[in-house]
């Protein structure tokens, strides 16, 4: 019974995390500039990619202990990259869409070049 | 330290490695097999690269060892399925056949592609050793985000990187990845810091001794054996960590090697461009 409950709540952990990558992948073709599609190819495919993998490792339990250690690393990977994208992307003079409003990081950087 | 020493002394030593060198050449030529005069069946085993994992490969077992007559081809060796966690003191003894033929049969090939990367590593080296590029005055320090990521990050990958290279003989794999992936490791300890630089010299002495290792372990062959990178530890249970005899030490040479080499290579590519 245990293991019918499990597997079952593996498939629907897949199907969460399928629906997930799918939405990253549109929101990459749907946004307009980089900032709005990081935040759609990173939190989006990390969310789809470790919902799968922990469901992945529910139905085949054999997999379970490999699975968690992949998603930890994701988790612990994904968001590192993805901030150092943005930030260098910003620095390098990468201007975000005009509707994006405030903009908090260019008054801290303002305020940094003061200071020198 | 080289330069203190005596030109007498060094002409001497060159003369005896030469010496070495040419007597062990044209001693190979007495060991020179007949044509025709070794029997292949009888080193190199049909049995080793089927494996009994279900019924199917249980048939084409057999279907090696008997001829459409159900006549066994092969009076010498009893017909035993290869099974993993049961059979015990194969010829090779490696779960995984291509590392038995890459680290094992065709051992020497590989030291040949060991030396080949060197040499890549070196020319890099050559070219990149004292160029100065322009950079950008305006620049900014990594984030303390990144600083601390790549510090915990690095420590995941040198296991996962480890593991792949003692695992070889199991899993795919092996020296080569797990070398490139220690490698990537180091490169992101690089985007984590400005100004970061491994030792350099404890790299070149990492890579010289586990290159050195690979030799060493073959000249041991050649003296237990009479082959050079013959297998000279017991080959264990099929599976087992602790199996495929010294497969699993040339290929822990062969990541230390390729990772050092690879990270001096980033170094070098790397710190130069920083140069003002």
């Amino acid at each position: 019974m245990l293991d019918l409950i499990l597997g079952w709540t593996g498939v629907v952990l897949v199907f969460v995390g399928v629906f997930f990558l799918f939405l990253g992948a549109l929101g990459i073709f749907r946004l307009p500039d980089l900032f709005n599609r990081l935040q759609a190819g990173t939190k989006a495919t990390t969310l789809g990619v470790v919902s799968t993998t922990i469901g992945v490792g529910l139905i085949a339990k054999g997999w379970l202990i490999f699975s968690l250690a992949l998603a930890i690393f994701l988790l612990m990977t994904n968001p590192i990259s993805s901030h150092a994208l943005g930030r260098a992307s910003y620095r390098a003079g990468v201007k975000p869409y005009k509707k994006t409003n405030p903009d908090l990081y260019s008054e801290k950087i303002k305020k940094e070049s003061d200071q020198k | 330290m080289m330069n203190d020493t005596p030109e007498m002394v060094k002409k001497v030593f060159a003369i005896f490695v030469v010496g070495i060198l040419i007597v062990g050449f044209f001693m190979a030529f007495t060991q020179m097999p007949k044509a025709n005069a070794v029997n292949v069946n009888n080193t190199v085993s049909r049995f080793y690269v089927m494996k009994d994992v279900d019924q199917a490969t249980e048939m084409l077992d057999k279907g090696t060892y008997f001829n459409k007559d159900m006549v066994p081809l092969r009076n010498d060796v009893p017909y035993t399925p290869i099974t993993f966690g049961k059979s015990a003191n194969l010829e090779d003894g490696a779960a995984n056949v291509v590392t038995s033929i890459v680290v094992d049969y065709r051992g020497f090939d590989t030291l040949g592609e060991v030396t080949v990367l060197f040499l890549a590593a070196s020319g890099v080296m050559l070219v990149l050793h004292g160029q100065k590029r322009k950079i950008p005055k305006k620049r900014t320090e990594p984030s303390e985000i990144m600083y601390v990521g790549t510090r915990i990050a690095f420590a995941v990958i040198l296991l996962f990187g480890i593991y792949v290279f003692i695992h070889g003989h199991l899993t795919p794999g092996g020296g080569f990845p797990g070398g490139a992936i220690i490698a990537s490791g180091i490169l992101g300890l690089f985007l984590g810091k400005q100004g970061y630089s491994p030792n350099k010299s404890g790299l070149t002495i990492f890579e010289s001794l586990s290159g050195m290792a690979y030799v060493v372990i073959g000249i041991i062959g050649l003296i237990g054996e009479k082959s050079f990178l013959a297998n000279f530890l017991p080959t264990g249970t099929i599976g087992d960590l602790f199996s495929a005899g010294f497969i699993a030490l040339i290929y822990i040479a062969i990541g230390m090697k390729v990772g050092s080499e690879l990270s001096a290579v980033t170094n070098a590519m790397i710190i130069d461009t920083e140069d003002d």
